[in-house]
């Protein structure tokens, strides 16, 4: 099999590690297709694997006597298992492939021992890791201020600036998992923003037809983490098309 | 057995594009009365004047409605 080069790889921090730093982790980089609602971890097991997104979308989730809902997402701007990244092997969340795609992968052991070998690596990582915290923050924010609408939008554009692609697959029980908010209350704030005309709502998809307007709705919601992650990397999370 | 939990609003029906799998008819109140609930009290909605303004308008998978249930109905049982 040909030498994987740092060149073809889409994930924003493999392609952004220094070439002693991709030298140290490639080989133990494993190429794996990431299934919708396959698990990348489950809550209280040990973490095996750190994923680096290439396509689509994992959902940190927090899984509660109440139901399940999300706290966190990641595409090919970070990893998933940002725990191994601070020394835990495991943590009370669980992690789910939202949209399908590839990635690679690498043995929480191996991405360890390249870690204490590299502190510029080491560093990188947290650096991401900072921008997590700071998503993960905003999400509580949103969910403590904000009405069931902006939190959609806010969603809707998280969710857009990772797929690349305006025509987004989801169903609203899979919405009231990630906003966790009964799905009636979600399928009236789907109706609510077709209404004004920034999204189309077919079954099982969400079309994204005015992203500015969606902005406006998010409001302060959305924008506090996505400039966080511009500040840090000097690139936004959301790619050119 | 699968009921679509629609929603009418001042007049005008949301339609529930995917409903719940539900064991029977009575399964049906006590999930309507669940989900009003939640809304009623933990959910902000710009777009609605009040939840009280909503009712679910349950219907199995031939259409047919197998309750009708306004929001109002969380208070009175609580």
């Amino acid at each position: 099999m040909a030498q994987l080069q740092q060149s073809s790889i889409r994930n924003r921090l493999l392609a952004s590690l220094s070439c002693d730093d991709f030298a140290l982790v490639q080989p133990h980089l494993e190429a794996v297709t990431l299934g919708v609602r396959e698990h990348l971890f489950r809550a209280e097991q040990k973490i095996t694997h750190v994923t680096f997104p290439e396509y689509g979308i994992a959902s940190i989730v927090a899984d509660t006597e109440e139901g399940r809902f999300e706290v966190g997402m990641v595409g090919s701007e970070g990893l998933v298992g940002t725990a191994v990244v601070l020394g835990v092997d495991r943590t009370p969340h669980t992690c789910m492939v939202q949209a399908a795609g590839e990635a690679f992968r690498i043995g929480a052991d191996e991405l360890q021992a390249a870690m204490d070998h590299s502190a510029t690596l080491r560093a990188l990582l947290l650096r991401f890791v900072h921008t997590f915290i700071v998503q993960v923050s905003q999400t509580a924010y949103a969910n403590a201020g904000y009405s069931i609408e902006d939190r959609l939008a806010r969603w809707l554009l998280m969710t857009h600036d990772r797929l690349e692609k305006d025509d987004m697959p989801v169903t609203h029980e899979f919405l009231s998992v990630m906003l966790g908010t009964r799905r009636p209350g979600v399928t009236l704030a789907v109706q609510m923003l077709e209404g004004t005309g920034v999204i189309r709502a077919t079954r099982g998809h969400v079309t994204v037809r005015d992203r500015e307007k969606l902005e406006q709705i998010a409001g302060q919601a959305y924008g506090f983490a996505e400039k966080e992650y511009s500040n840090v990397f000097q690139f936004p999370i959301k790619r050119d098309r | 057995m699968r009921y679509f939990m629609n929603v009418r609003y001042r007049g005008r029906l949301i339609p529930d594009p995917d409903g719940d799998e539900l064991e029977n008819e009575e399964a049906v109140q006590g999930h309507a009365l669940a989900n009003a609930y939640d809304l009623v009290f933990h959910t902000r909605m710009d777009s609605l004047r009040s939840w009280f303004d909503c009712s679910f308008e349950v219907t199995d998978e031939s259409g047919i409605t197998v309750l009708v249930m306004p929001f109002g109905e969380v208070v009175s049982e609580t």
